[in-house]
């Protein structure tokens, strides 16, 4: 009786690739819930695993190395020493003759890039903070408010000097670290006193109304992009990138995703000028529009001819003001914040959003 | 080379195949969730189907990239392997 070959028997056990999935679906498991919580900080975080599967699932594959019999061991040892030496050897050769340009990025640079963040080098976190923009922009241009989701809230009140009508303001704070004002100009105050509360107090109703609101707004801005009939206003221009990380440690705060919440002198300066602004504001301008049917987002201008002062309003609206059609040919109007129908708006000071580009496509 | 295409081989091969054709459905599969966590993101759905979409799409990525590559190291290291056997029995 002849005997069994042992290659025959080893080959046959390795065939299967069930050891493959196992470690696999076991590997992304366990590494998922890193994966996704880091997804924003460290994004290239979902290689690891991948390679750490495979290295396992190699070294499962390679334990029967020492069990394989072969009748010319020498051949497979050199023919495996000769591609290993070559795939070392020859990249490195390739380089030095200009035979292989390299990447301009390579994922080492990528790593080192992101080491060198978490030790704070300026040029490392200038990148971060591109990419970041890009997202923003990104994300913006599918859904104009969804720069609501990154903003804090707050709320403050004033008095408007020509109607003698006390508002209320709904201030946001974009995580670009600009200030913007969440509003409905046409509603009356209930309180007396300026409130300042921010939204470290989830219970705070004036944050869940705020929210509702946002949440109204962000389906109106889908009803819109799903049945729009006349955009003039393009939505990449309202991002909120105009010189907005002029202080070096709001540029490292907002790169590393932990955005500074405005100091009290901050905040009491915007509140000074654009609650002054607000209450002597006559005239505004309509600077663009998308409209759908009867609703629409508007940005206008208010400007105080005496002082000069001016912020910009995004709104949406079942808006029809005194002025009508006169607004639409981009001239200046009375402004009278009791004509004022809309549900939402967002005050915010003019270098808040890159204005001149939106100038220039309206123009 | 008759002899290198043994039953076994040929075994080796469609057994690859089958694995390739799963890592495609799958690849498929993650692709799909992706959509449909968009599309929850962009209807506001409730949170917690958007989570569960996001994270199944994560761990099928994972799982695809670790399988994709493993039988894509394994496969022809194991035909090599068989053909080392064959040409060691001759």
């Amino acid at each position: 009786m002849a005997p069994q070959e042992p290659t025959a028997v080893l080959v046959g056990e390795n065939q299967e690739f069930s050891q493959i999935w196992l470690i696999a679906i076991l590997v992304a498991i366990v590494s998922t819930p890193v994966v996704v919580f880091c997804k924003q900080s460290v994004p290239w975080l979902i290689t690891v695993p991948i390679w750490i599967g495979v290295l396992l699932v190699l070294l499962a594959e390679f334990k029967h190395w020492n069990r394989l019999r072969l009748k010319k061991p020498k051949l497979f040892t050199g023919v495996t020493f000769l591609v290993v030496a070559l795939h070392l050897s020859l990249p490195g050769y390739a380089t030095r003759k200009g035979i292989i340009k390299r990447f301009s990025r390579s994922v080492p640079e990528e790593v080192s890039e992101a080491v060198s963040f978490w030790r704070g080098h300026p040029a490392s976190v200038q990148a971060r903070l591109n990419r970041r923009i890009a997202w923003i922009q990104q994300d913006f241009t599918e859904d104009p408010l969804s720069i609501l989701d990154t903003m804090d809230r707050g709320l403050f009140s004033w008095a408007t000097r020509t109607t003698s009508s006390r508002n209320k303001i709904h201030f946001v704070i974009p995580s670009t670290n600009h200030f913007a004002i969440l509003t409905n100009l046409s509603r009356p105050l209930e309180g007396g006193a300026v409130d300042w509360n921010l939204s470290d107090n989830p219970p705070d109703p004036v944050i869940s109304a705020l929210l509702e609101n946002a949440l109204t707004l962000k389906q109106v801005a889908l009803r819109a992009s799903q049945q729009i009939s006349q955009v003039n206003l393009s939505w990449d221009f309202l991002l909120p990138f105009a010189d907005m990380f002029s202080q070096p440690e709001r540029l490292v705060a907002a790169a590393s995703n932990n955005p500074l919440a405005p100091t009290t002198k901050e905040l009491s300066a915007f509140w000074d000028s654009t609650a002054k602004i607000l209450s002597q504001a006559q005239l505004m301008r309509l600077l663009g529009s998308a409209r759908s049917g009867p609703r629409g987002l508007f940005l206008c201008s208010l400007v105080d001819p005496q002082s000069g002062g001016s912020v910009l309003v995004l709104f949406h609206t079942a808006w029809k003001p005194r002025a009508g059609l006169a607004l639409f040919e981009g001239t200046f109007v009375g402004f009278n914040p009791e004509e004022w129908q809309t549900e939402v708006e967002i005050v915010m000071p003019p270098y808040a959003w890159d204005i001149e580009k939106a100038w220039s496509r309206l123009k | 080379m008759a002899k290198f295409f043994n039953p076994k081989m040929k075994r080796l091969l469609v057994h690859s195949l089958g694995q390739f054709v799963v890592v495609l459905i799958l690849f498929a599969t993650t692709i799909a969730l992706s959509f449909v966590e968009d599309f929850c993101r962009r209807t506001d759905r409730p949170a917690w189907m958007t989570n569960w979409v996001e994270w199944l799409s994560i761990c099928l990525a994972i799982a695809d990239g670790i399988s994709l590559l493993s039988i894509c190291l394994i496969v022809p290291y194991r035909l090599f392997r068989e053909f080392l056997n064959e040409a060691g029995e001759a």
